[in-house]
This record gives structure tokens, sequence and C-alpha cells, in this order.
């Protein structure tokens, strides 16, 4: 017994030598909220907000706010509880929508810092909106005088 | 080796990797020790009944990668569908196409033809999954001897408000960037250049010894002799410089001459616009650096930053952040959080990397939010000064991280953020790093800012950067040390006023307190029932070392408790009592006597283990019964055991009660 702890603390002892690396992460806010859109049809939508938060929270209230085109026909709209730091919390509905073109789902995370600093942070989603994922879709499959990429050749 | 990798297609789009948590700071090694320690080398997994049925299929087309003769024969390629077991699927259908069918068709058996000079990318598809064979096509006749290729290398950048990107995309020169020409045939380099300061370059090389068609290869990185060094990469494991080709230019003229103009351009749609964008914001931020005059107290005098490397690539989700012992900067490519557009956070990074070159940097780094004011004030510095340097080279006081659908957005003039009302009663104390950008941009914004506070100051960067190259080896790199070294130096110290207004403005008690009488010399009265408000802070000259000494009344048989609450600043007072006679009668550190001298940070995870600057982790209290009636002493100063997470200074609050 005596023996094994000797030999882990040796081992500690050699890791704590290794070089460490200082990580100089980016800012990130408190709470991260990010929405995914899955079209089941052509008017059929599952739309799955998702929070992140990077502190210890009091609380967290999640909620999506939909527009009146759209029909909530499953799934829960609002959130609320308790996370720590690095816990994702999901909600996820399915959707008709009735009317509209490109109606936009508000989504928002409220969470109470434990220095009772209430912060907020929101987010949308325009259905099939394709302005803001344009320049991230892949190339068209057929091209003509493209240049090609590095990532071309890896798909 | 300039020769395209012929991969052959697997059935995953590497694009649509799933977001995966953020590990920052976690150590590899140490993490495959512990796994080899809890489950021993030998370990069998327990798993296997657990693995599915043979449902993952892949494809495969043979060749994966051929170049072909334009007018020649066709070539027939054939594609196998396997299961995850191996298995090939027999008599499997496939639909097959060719991404550039006037370069190269394929029929619906698979048979391609070569119809003109260039590559196309053939997939075949069945069952849901697909495969891909790259092939090439080049001239039966030979090339030209004097072959001249000149035009313009350009990337799309994504336009941005505060609220994301905007939609629009801009054309943008590729500048100073290594560009090659490569012949069809054999993959030969012909020759390199590199594109000048508006995207132009102009190559003449010889192609008479191959077959006709070349095409040129714009690569992410800066010549070796280039001033400025950059370069980008994909990944730490392949490490391979990221590059977009043109389409194929055929030369066949039997070694005559040929000349061709060639535009280039890296698309945003393609994502390698994004490689080309890091580089260019860091080339801006790297001539930044190059514009101080002198940095005679670094490593390097000239002020010219050395090569930086940048891995990033669509579906990277290691995360974003300058890792200094592999001295890179790592950006997310991941579908919820992309950076490579993102100009303030590429800045940001390239920030902690200067430091790391040319200066000294103490911040055990991890995860840190805008929110938070009572961080590791090594941090909140290392993060305060990374923000700042963002904002100066941008000249902008917003930093802006866009993410899917949305945006982080921080204006550090007037501390507003939309989405935090409260952000300006945040961003306060040395402990904060929105503060201490926010400090620091006032120091280099004109005078006229609107919001905020109404500052004079207008410290061009250079006198900034050399205040922190002023830095003395044996302080540690906090804004209390920056302050120091500003007022002491010649060329900043007639601003001192000034920079008082602004370090106040945000809360930063970086000063004596009115009272101070000096060491040992009571300065204060307390009375039970109530609190003062104290600094550490013993003079401009050498503001280290204060002890604050505050008498106060008690009577014999009396229980009274002095205690230190609401510190900011980095604060960790220790607190004597001592008697009418001057003997002392007790001492505290910390609540319940917790020792945080020796935290440091845990191998294992790599996170620090030092306690974060609170109201209240590091404060002290003394309960004890008067032995005699009489003006007893509590004497305040920063606890010899302090943690390297606080400050050498800091503030804090003392009272005097009386226990019933």
């Amino acid at each position: 017994m005596f023996k094994g702890k000797m030999i882990f603390s040796l081992m500690v002892f050699l890791i704590s030598l290794l070089p460490q690396s200082v990580y100089s992460a980016k800012l990130r806010p408190p709470v991260q909220v990010t929405f995914q859109q899955n079209n089941l049809s052509s008017d059929e939508t599952e739309i799955t907000l998702t929070a992140q938060v990077h502190v210890d929270t009091e609380s967290l209230r999640l909620f999506i706010d939909l527009p009146l085109e759209i029909v909530l026909i499953d799934g829960e709209l609002e959130w609320e509880g308790r996370l720590q730091a690095g816990d994702k919390q999901e909600i996820k509905i399915r959707t008709v929508r009735s009317s509209g073109v490109n109606p936009v789902i508000g989504g928002k995370a409220t969470i109470r810092l434990k220095n009772g600093v209430e912060f907020v942070q929101k987010n949308q989603l325009t259905l099939n909106d394709l302005r803001q994922d344009r320049s991230l879709a892949g190339p068209p499959a057929h091209r003509e005088g493209n240049q090609r990429s590095i990532f071309d050749f890896r798909k | 080796m300039p020769v395209p990798p012929p991969i052959a297609k697997e059935t995953s789009d590497p694009f649509l990797t799933s977001e995966s948590k953020h590990v920052l700071k976690i150590k590899i090694l140490p993490l495959i020790f512990m796994s080899l320690l809890l489950f021993g080398y030998g370990c069998k997994n327990n798993s296997s009944n657990s693995i599915p049925g043979p449902q993952i299929n892949t494809i495969t087309i043979t060749p994966s990668t051929k170049t072909l003769v334009v007018g020649g024969e066709g070539l027939q390629l054939t594609a196998t569908l396997r299961l995850s077991t191996g298995e090939v699927v027999q008599d499997a259908v496939f639909t097959w196409q060719s991404d550039d069918s006037v370069t190269i068709s394929v029929n619906p058996n698979g048979l391609v033809t070569a119809n003109q000079v260039g590559v196309a990318v053939i997939t075949a598809s069945s069952a849901g999954v697909s495969g891909t064979a790259i092939l090439w096509a080049r001239s039966a006749n030979l090339g030209a001897a004097s072959l001249s290729l000149s035009g313009k290398a350009s990337y799309e950048d994504r336009e941005f408000n505060q609220n994301g990107f905007t939609g629009v995309l801009t054309s943008k020169p590729i500048r100073n960037a290594v560009i090659e020409v490569i012949a069809i045939d054999g993959f030969v380099s012909l020759g390199t250049s590199t594109t000048n300061g508006d995207g132009d370059f102009s190559l003449t090389v010889d192609n008479s010894q191959n077959s006709g068609g070349v095409f040129l290869k714009v690569f992410s990185k800066t010549d070796v002799t280039q001033k400025t060094k950059i370069e980008i990469k994909d990944n730490k494991t392949t490490k391979e410089v990221l590059w977009f080709i043109s389409p194929g230019v055929d030369d066949s003229v039997g070694g005559g001459t040929f000349s061709a103009t060639q535009n280039l351009l890296a698309t945003a749609a393609n994502r390698i616009g994004g490689a080309f964008n890091i580089m260019d914001v860091l080339m801006d931020a790297s001539v930044f650096v190059q514009a101080v005059n002198s940095c005679l107290a670094s490593p390097f005098p000239d002020c010219v930053p050395p090569l930086v490397t940048v891995y990033w690539e669509p579906g990277s989700t290691e995360g974003t952040f300058y890792d200094d012992v592999a001295d890179a900067i790592s950006l997310l490519g991941s579908q919820s959080d992309s950076d490579e557009y993102d100009d303030s956070v590429i800045i940001h990074e390239y920030g902690h990397f200067i430091v790391s070159k040319f200066l000294r940097d103490d911040s055990p780094g991890g995860f840190h939010t805008f929110t938070d004011n009572d961080q590791d004030i090594r941090l909140s510095w290392s993060e305060g000064w990374a923000n700042f340097f963002s904002l100066a080279m941008r000249n902008s006081p917003v930093y802006l991280d866009t993410f899917s659908n949305g945006a982080l957005s921080i204006n550090m003039e007037d501390y507003t953020a939309p989405s935090v009302g409260q952000l300006p009663s945040l961003a306060i104390f040395t402990t904060s790093e929105i503060s201490v950008s926010g400090i620091l941009w006032d120091l280099f914004d004109g005078v006229q800012s609107s919001g905020g506070e109404n500052d004079p100051v207008d410290l061009s960067f250079t006198e900034i950067f050399h205040t922190f190259l002023s830095f003395p080896a044996d302080k540690p790199t906090t804004l209390e040390t920056f302050w120091t070294q500003f007022s002491i130096r010649s060329e900043t110290s007639s601003f001192n006023s000034d920079f008082q207004t602004l370090l106040q403005g945000r809360e930063v008690e970086l000063f004596a307190d009115a009272s101070e009488a000096g060491l040992n010399v009571p300065e204060a009265t307390l009375i039970v029932g109530s609190t003062q408000h104290h600094t550490l802070y013993l003079n401009a000259t050498d503001p280290v070392g204060d002890i604050d000494v505050i008498s106060f009344n008690a009577a014999s048989g009396s229980s009274y408790t002095v205690n230190t609450f609401n510190l900011s600043n980095g604060a960790d007072p220790f607190l004597t009592i001592k008697n009418p006679s001057g003997v002392s009668i007790s001492t505290n550190d910390n609540p319940g006597n917790a020792d945080y001298f020796s935290c440091g940070v845990n191998p294992f995870t790599g996170f620090s283990n030092c306690p974060k600057n609170d109201k209240d982790t590091l404060a002290a209290s003394i309960t004890f019964t008067a032995a005699e009636t009489g003006t007893f002493t509590v004497e305040v100063m920063r606890s010899e055991n302090a943690p390297p997470s606080a400050g050498l200074l800091g503030a804090y609050d003392i009272q005097l009660t009386l226990n019933p």
C-alpha cells in the first residue's frame, strides 16, 4: 500500500515536471445560445435551442419565442433549472408553419450568476433563411472553371 | 511535393463534425497516464458485445486518382460499396457525377473522359453514401518553353456588424502569399513567387519538358524571406499549410511562348477564404507591432514579430486559444462557432502571441467570461491586454465574436454589451479583464471619445507598449505593475493624474488612503459598529508594503470581532491585533486558517487551483476578549502567504463588532 502511494506520488511529481501549456483562451459570454433547424417536411420543422454555460449559475431559464405563424405541436417552450460551468441544456420542439415567409424564432437564455447579476443572451433563427449560412454552404455540385482548395480534395 | 492528396472519399462529411465541448488546458499526457493508471495497459474493452451491426457503408473508387490525356482514351472507374465489416455489397447500383463535366465528364457507367486540361472530382453514390476520386487532365502535346502567368489573387471577406455577419462578401487582395506553378504532368513544381501588396503576381516558367497543362497553387503563408512571417495550417497532426488552386491552364504550344492571365479567388463558400482572412488580419497586426518605435527591452529589438503559426480548418473544435508551449494559435472552425472571420478574436490571440514573444505573461490561462470581476489578477491583465491589443490594432472599441446566428459584442469605451445591462457596474477592479482593456483603450483612444469616461489622454501604442516592456522581472504582469511603471516613466508620468481618473472610473484603487500616516503610525480610529474603507497602497514610489494601523477602544472582559470584507482589486489582508502595550495578541489570514500560498496549477486538469479575488475568500477576521481596557490597534497588511492570483495591493472594508 505504502509502495503504491510512493509510486503514485512519484508519478504525480514527474507529471508536474512536464512543460505545461498555458492556454490563453478567447473571451466567452457566461452563456451561449445556439439554434438548430431540422426540416421534417415542407411545413414541419424540429427546432432545438441549446444553451451552454461557462460559469456556475444560480438559475437558468431557456425560452423559445414563436411568432404567430408558427404553431407548436410537440415539446416545451421553456426550461428552468440550475447548471454548472460546462453544462449544456437544450429544449427541442416540433412546429408547423401556418403561413408566412422566413418567420423569425426567438431564443433567450436568462441566467442569474452567483453574485446576483442577471445575464440575458438572445439568439434568433430565421427559418429557411439562407442569408446567414450562405457563405458557409458547401460548394455547388457542378462547377466549371472555379478554383479548388485543399478542402475539396479532402472530402 | 506539390501533388494534392489523392484521397479516396469516405462516407462522412468532415464539415459536419459534431460540436464538442471545448477542452481548454486539459493536458493530454496526464490524462493518458491517468487512463493507463486506472484501466491498466492490458485492459480489455468489455463493450464489444455492444458494437452495432454492419451498418456503416463506405464507397471506394478505383483508381482514386489518375491523370488522363485530353482527347485520349476514356478511363473506366470502379466503385465498391462495403459494409462496416468490410463485406462487399454485390450488385450495388451507383450514380456517377463530375463536379466539372466540362473538364472531365463521366457517363452513367463510370466511364470518364478528359475534355480539357484541369481537374475534376468524380463522385459515386449509392445507398445514401458516396465516395470520390480526383482526376486530372493534361494535354497530349508538350507545354510552353516560356510560360508567363500573371493575375491577381483575392479572397472573400465576410462583412459584419454588431449583430453578426451581414451576408455581404467583399473581395480583398491576398497579400505576400506564396504562389507556385505546377505541371499536371508529374506534378512538377515549375516555379514559385509571391503576391505583392495588391495581390498581383507574375511568373514565367519553362514547361517544355512536360505535357501541356499547369495550375497555380496559392498557399496561406508568407515567404520565409518576407519581413512579416505567417503560416496558416490545418491542424497539429498533419500540419499542412492550406492552399487553393486555379483551374487548369492549357499551355500546349510545343515549346513555344504562351502567356495567360489567371485571377484567383479564395471563396468564403469553400471556407478557404477564411484561411486567407486569418493571414490578412495577422499581416496587419504584425505591421502594427512593427510600427512600434524600438523594442530594445525585448528579444526582438527591431519590433519585427517572429513567425506565427495558426491552426484552423473547417470542423476544428479544439478551441480558440494561444498555446505558449506549442507556440501556436488555434482557432475554432466548428459549425456553431467558427472564428476564421472574427478579426477581433484573431487579433486578440495574436496579442497573446506578441506578449509571449516580446514580453512576459504570468497568467495561468483558462476559462474566462466578461462578467467576471474577481479574476486571477494575472489573468485579467493578460486577457485585458489581448483585448486592448485587438481594439487598438483595429482602432475600434468594439470587440466582436460571431457565432452561429449571432454575435458577442462588447463596446469597451462605454462598457455596453447588448446582452448585459449591468456591464458598466461589472467592469470594475484590477481583476476584471474588461476593466483592464477599457482603461488601456482610454489611454490609447482620442481625447474626445464619446461615452465612457471623458478621458483627456491620447497616447500612442508605442508608449503603452513601452510601459509594458519596462515591467521589472521581479514584478508580476498585472495592471498594478503597469500603473507603477506608467507613473514613474518620464514619457508617461505627466499623465498620472488623468490615468488615475481613468482607474478610479473603473473603481481601481491604486492610491494611498487619504489618512495614510506612514508605517506603524495609527491613521484612523475604528468605532464599534462602524465600517471603514482602506487601500493597501503605501506610496507612488513603492506602493507595496503598506500597513494600515487602525486604533480602537476596548473594555476589559468584552468580546470583539474585527474583520475585513468587501475585498476588491486583488486584496488579501492579514490582521494583527495588538494590546495597549503594543504586544500582538492575535493574528488571522484567511477564514478557517486556509492557506493558498502554494496554490498553483493542477497537473492533471491544467486549471488553476488558486482562489478567485471575490469579496470574502481571502478576508481575515479575529474575535477576541479584551484582557484590559484601553486603546488597541489592528494592523492590516497584505498577507505574506497571499496566493499568486491575488494582487500585491488591493482594497478592503474593515469593521469592529462588540459581541453579545
